[in-house]
């Protein structure tokens, strides 16, 4: 549905965007991250026709944003960051031209203009000026007109920024149920939103991907994935280091303390080979106990911070 | 065609649905009524004619028309709708020539409100309504000329103000090139300066030909000449031209 190749970007001297190429698929929710300045929402505004690339290639739904740029732009839904909208006109005045640009007829933009104010929950905001609303319903009232024509692909930069956590949580479902038969790339640098909504992560740094692959195997990215960290009493502490040093799945043990109580944290030799039944079976042999047992799935912070800062 | 229409119509009720059309409406008339009155004497000069109205009229213009078209495009790109705008399927031709015909348009508006002037020129004595007729069309190619410069130079940057500066200076450029006062210092100064092989006076002459001043001395009697109408029309379509050139180098940039 959406195919980069190659996507060059430069403003004056900076390279904003270098040599990126990546796929998105009919039915996928891809989450694009990366630091402010890494050149998310500058590709996205080529995706969308906004600006021109420096060089490569993008095609939308099999148009070139080149030759076929209506054709493409007739095709995506765009949320622009911080989602703006003509703040002197009112919702629905500003749905009916959005409607009327896209050349829909009256019968026809009426039955688009109730579906999308439906799925933004608009209902009681309609006739109140933009310019009024808090920015949950402008972000709504933007993203509305995103949908209005039904769009195959949903290109939306940073959807939630801004929204308190019950709007982020309306805007993430919306954007979930809207994933069932669309395409969506969409930006952030909210990881749980990744992990709550996107199928597939895209992380960039400096123009660049540095990681393309689901939420779950970038976590298995993380240095603390499959790490077991056990809390246990004072006493114990010597024993149960020397019994999980023993073992033989076991990379190293690192010891934190904290409140009179110590936690101590083993990581595996291979991140993907759990290691919590042999330090259950540990516990029992060897004479000690433990309060609390936790197995640490990674963040993708820290693989976020791993990929970024390294760059 | 359709789409120019809708931008058009979109913008012109913005106008209205915020106080600026209005504002700017009540200073326009407020404005010229002070300098017809007040500097001009009107009623103490005994003539039932508007003359002196319209030869204040590309002055007033000078400031009024930048700054209705310094919003045109800084504002978009200022608030981020232009993201909106130019991401749907229109072309940016037809968004440069929607917005500009909708603020031309407001323009005419405001300019009718000074029918309330001829009206009582007409109740005083029985001024030439030719001639007024010919002066209004003569304002309203005068108008849309600054317009076309004020939004390509609303194009240029997101800051109104700057954009109100640099097309004030130019619209002066371009009305001076042909007044009096500029011919009279270009020529004493171009008797000073011997050119190799052009003529100094056939080079000032070509200099203002560039001016709108001299092309609504004619409307401005009167007479209607395709050829002051064919100037301004060419200037205006070539300052929408660069316009939407511009536009586009914006994408690239």
């Amino acid at each position: 549905m959406i195919k980069v190749e190659n996507l060059v970007k430069e403003f004056g001297s900076l390279r904003a965007v270098d040599n990126i190429s990546m796929e998105v698929n009919h039915g996928e929710i891809v989450g694009f991250l990366g630091p402010n300045g890494a050149g998310k929402s500058t590709t996205m505004k080529i995706i969308t026709c906004f600006q021109t690339p420096t060089s490569g290639t993008v095609k939308v739904c099999d148009h070139d944003i080149k030759t076929g740029s209506i054709f493409v732009r007739k095709c995506i839904g765009y949320l622009p960051e911080s989602a703006p909208s003509y703040p002197d006109m009112s919702v629905i005045s500003f749905l009916n031209f959005i409607a009327s640009i896209r050349g829909f007829n009256s019968k026809v933009a009426k039955a688009n203009i109730d579906r999308v104010v439906q799925i933004c929950e608009l209902e009681n905001v309609l006739h109140k000026k933009i310019e009024t609303l808090s920015k949950g319903f402008k972000q709504r009232t933007c993203f509305a007109q995103a949908l209005l024509h039904d769009p195959k692909v949903l290109v939306l930069d940073e959807p939630t920024d801004g929204l308190d956590p019950n709007q982020k949580y309306i805007v993430r479902k919306l954007i979930k149920e809207l994933g069932k038969n669309k395409t969506i790339i969409l930006s952030t640098h909210i990881l749980e939103e990744v992990d709550a909504v996107c199928d597939r992560a895209i992380i960039i740094a400096n123009g660049s991907i540095v990681a393309n692959s689901t939420p779950e195997s970038l976590r298995q990215m993380s240095q603390h994935y499959g790490a077991v960290t056990v809390t246990i009493k004072n006493s114990d502490l010597e024993k149960t280091k020397t019994a999980l040093s023993n073992i033989s799945t076991i990379k190293n043990v690192e010891v934190l303390e904290k409140d009179d109580k110590y936690f101590v944290t083993a990581y595996p030799n291979e991140k993907l080979k759990s290691i919590t039944a042999q330090i259950i079976d540990s516990s029992r042999n060897s004479g000690w106990s433990f309060s609390q047992i936790f197995t640490d799935h990674g963040k993708l912070e820290d693989v976020f911070r791993q990929l970024t800062i390294k760059s | 065609m359709d789409s120019i229409l809708k931008i058009a119509k979109r913008e012109l009720t913005a106008y209205f649905t915020t106080p600026i059309g209005y504002v700017f409406i009540i200073a326009f008339v407020l404005f010229q009524m002070f300098f017809l009155f007040e500097l001009n004497n009107f009623f103490d000069r005994n003539k039932a004619d508007l003359t002196d109205f319209f030869d204040i009229l590309p002055f007033i213009f000078l400031i009024f028309i930048p700054a209705i078209g310094m919003r045109l495009w800084s504002e978009e790109r200022r608030t981020g709708t232009i993201e909106i705008l130019l991401t749907l399927p229109i072309s940016i031709t037809e968004a440069v020539i929607g917005k500009f015909l909708a603020a031309w348009a407001f323009i005419s508006i405001s300019l009718l409100t000074t029918l309330t002037i001829v009206y009582t020129t007409v109740k005083l004595g029985s001024p030439d309504l030719g001639v007024i007729t010919a002066n209004y069309i003569g304002a309203i190619l005068i108008g849309g000329a600054y317009l076309s410069i004020a939004s390509f130079c609303s194009a240029l940057t997101k800051n109104q103000i700057i954009s109100l500066i640099i097309s004030v200076k130019i619209c002066v450029v371009f009305l001076f090139l042909g007044h009096q006062s500029f011919l009279n210092i270009a020529k004493g100064f171009a008797n000073k300066i011997e050119f190799i092989g052009i003529s100094s006076e056939s080079l000032i002459n070509f200099v203002s030909s560039f001016s709108f001043w001299k092309y609504q001395i004619n409307i401005k009697r009167g007479i209607i000449d395709s050829r002051d109408i064919f100037f301004f029309i060419i200037f205006i379509g070539s300052m929408i031209y660069l316009n939407i050139k511009l536009i586009n180098a914006n994408k690239a940039k």
